[in-house]
């Protein structure tokens, strides 16, 4: 009982309300606006302080664009981003410089998101440059600290991202996050590109970090067994909305809406021995396009247990238990 | 359960050395309706196996020895006229991403009447018939309309669907499906998982299953090989090797990927990386990142060795 009080007084970082965005589709010569893919399209959440925060979902389903957005690195069309009690999208670029040396992002692809023309040393120290004045000595000094937190070593200073693996340019990625000292750091699948016995110690790392720095993650992934593993809440997102949201333990061992439901049973299990008794919930179709999402409850045409009602009206949140909540008619 | 195929010594490398193979004295079989996993990280050489067996190397690339029989002939003997012959017909193969595999300026119809213009003797209204039942076979609604679709107009999942239509157009004694379901999402990779195992059983047709994953491993596999560097490590029952892994490397694997459903804890780590073909390092070539090395593991390298039928293992301190 003590441990939930003390949970429940974790501060808030960032408050997210009825987060949108949508992108117009342009068609013919004059760039007519016909339509809109909404691909966020009214999210809420809270992320707590020193926790890790998960939003899970398919392609599609809105999650890197949510990411995207929390550090406007996408404009969004409407909502609130509020972050250390003040709102993200009220501040122009010199306000939002200052803020962002809080809110740092790592990314999927480490290929794309390194320059292949600069150093390592160039890579990390580039944060430090724009918001720090800093000599010469305390950037390399800082730099070396840097690369020592995330397991690489001085020798790999003035070197250039192709000499590096896939799980050694992740970990440059992020020693960059880490440069200004973030409060939050937004990890869109960052150990996706990477094989098991890497990502493990990707995994591991962030955790570390975690402790380490006491930093806020907001950990955005398709892959339920790593979602399990690193998040503290929960989000899973379909077509541009969050269908349910609780604590890990709740979430996982007792889903309430059926797409999280399917999503879990899809998920392979390492076990042969598990093979037979598990229920599997085999989803028919394809997610459909955020173009032109379906009227009512986005998944009823591909849920199981659909009634007439789903068709029609887009469902309310209904508490579950604590924070636990999810959209759907039939709970 | 009869040996539908055996592939013995195999080995693979650029023709222009001889000392770093890709693929070092690659041996098993495959047996009739089995399905058989190769497991492994990107780099360990499961693609490339797979890529010999098909007689599909890169052009660089060569078989400089060892030999794959297939239904009692020797495949690495075979003309390129002779492998058209059998590869789409006998053995057939899908890939990863069946956005490259599918030509994008050719309609569905077309691409599948291919496989039918080349193997069989039909008339243009035969395999537009036949076309449809094969696209029926994979649950692909509306098969006449799709027909007539471009691979850009289908979603991923129907796109792998199209591929595995393509491969089973001429009942295939054996299929090669590499990563069929790794770009795809885990709503849709249980779809495409069960499609697999259901014309499988439906055909009689032996499947190689290769996969970085062991979840898959663990719901599709009977029997599955592991690979590291090149080489295979382990080889048994699928419940075998989950029950106890006998290589460290394998036991590692499954020891440092989450699991659904387990309790939150520090994951296991194999340290470092996947030496390259370089500078593979003397002895054992995973003793650099294992964790139980000893002396002897640097000193020479251990033999794939096998402790019970059907149960093989490459390693000098065995997990027993």
């Amino acid at each position: 009982m003590e441990q939930v009080i003390i949970e429940n007084e974790k501060e808030d970082l960032m408050v997210v309300q009825e987060l949108k965005k949508h992108f117009p589709i342009k068609n013919g010569v004059f760039g007519k606006t016909t339509g809109e893919v909404k691909a966020v399209d009214g999210v809420s959440f809270t992320v707590k302080k020193g926790e890790t925060f998960s939003i899970v979902g398919e392609s599609g389903c809105g999650k890197s664009t949510v990411g995207m957005s929390l550090l406007r690195l996408t404009e969004p069309t409407s909502g609130k981003i509020i972050f250390n009690e003040e709102n993200m999208l009220d501040k122009n670029r010199n306000e939002l410089r200052d803020l962002r040396k809080n809110i740092q992002i790592i990314f999927q692809d480490t290929y794309s998101s390194l320059n292949p023309k600069h150093t390592i040393k160039k890579i990390i120290s580039e944060p430090l440059v724009i918001n720090r004045k800093m000599t010469n000595e305390e950037m390399e000094t800082r730099v070396l600290e840097l690369l020592d937190l995330v397991g690489l070593g001085p020798h790999h200073l003035y070197r250039y991202p192709h000499e590096f693996s896939g799980g050694q340019r992740q970990r440059i990625g992020i020693a960059r996050a880490l440069a200004l000292n973030p409060q939050l750091i937004v990890c869109d699948e960052p150990v996706s590109a990477l094989d098991v016995s890497i990502q493990s110690q990707i995994l591991n790392l962030l955790e570390e970090l975690q402790k380490k720095f006491n930093l806020t993650y907001i950990f955005i992934s398709h892959d339920l067994s790593v979602v399990e593993h690193i998040s503290d809440r929960v989000a899973v997102m379909y077509l541009g909305r969050i269908v349910e949201m609780g604590s890990r333990e709740e979430v996982f061992q007792n889903p309430q809406h059926p797409y999280t439901k399917a999503l879990m049973s899809s998920v392979p299990i390492a076990d042969p021995k598990l093979k037979d008794k598990k229920q599997r919930i085999i989803l028919t179709g394809d997610v459909p396009s955020p173009k032109n999402p379906p009227k009512g409850c986005h998944f009823h045409t591909r849920c199981p247990f659909k009634t007439e009602k789903c068709a029609e009206i887009y469902p309310e949140y209904k508490e579950i238990k604590g924070d636990h909540k999810a959209a759907c008619h039939i709970i | 359960m009869t040996t539908l195929m055996e592939i013995k010594d195999l080995k693979v490398g650029p023709d222009n050395n001889q000392i770093n193979s890709i693929l070092d004295n690659i041996s098993f079989q495959v047996k009739q309706g089995e399905t058989l996993a190769v497991v492994g990280e990107s780099g360990c050489g499961k693609s490339m196996t797979a890529l010999s067996i098909m007689g599909l190397l890169p052009q660089n690339i060569k078989l400089s020895s060892g030999s794959i029989i297939f239904d009692g002939k020797d495949l690495t003997s075979f003309t390129t006229k002779k492998m058209n012959q059998i590869r789409g017909k006998d053995m057939a193969m899908i890939f990863q991403e069946p956005l490259t595999s599918l030509n994008p300026s050719f309609t569905i119809g077309n691409q599948i009447a291919e496989v039918f213009k080349y193997h069989t003797n039909y008339n243009a209204a035969e395999i537009k018939k036949r076309s449809i039942e094969v696209l029926q076979k994979v649950k692909i609604p509306d098969p006449e309309e799709k027909l007539k679709a471009y691979p850009h107009e289908l979603s991923g999942g129907m796109r792998q669907r199209v591929m595995i239509a393509m491969a089973l157009a001429c009942n295939p004694k054996i299929l090669i499906a590499d990563e069929p379901t790794t770009a795809l999402d885990v709503t849709i990779q249980a779809q495409i998982l069960d499609l697999i195992l259901e014309l499988q059983k439906d055909f009689n047709m032996s499947v190689v299953m290769i996969t970085h994953d062991l979840g898959v491993v663990a719901e599709t596999c009977q029997r599955a090989i592991v690979m590291y560097a090149g080489q295979i490590v382990e080889e048994g029952k699928v419940e075998d090797i989950f029950e106890q892994p006998l290589h460290p490397y394998t036991r590692g694997l499954m020891l440092s990927a989450p699991r659904l459903g387990s309790p939150k804890e520090k994951l296991h780590v194999i340290d470092g990386m996947v030496p390259d073909r370089e500078n593979m390092p003397k002895g054992c070539r995973f003793n650099p990142r294992c964790e139980f090395a000893t002396d002897k593991c640097f000193e020479s390298e251990p033999k794939l060795e096998e402790i019970q039928e059907g149960r093989r293992v490459r390693c000098w301190n065995k997990l027993l």
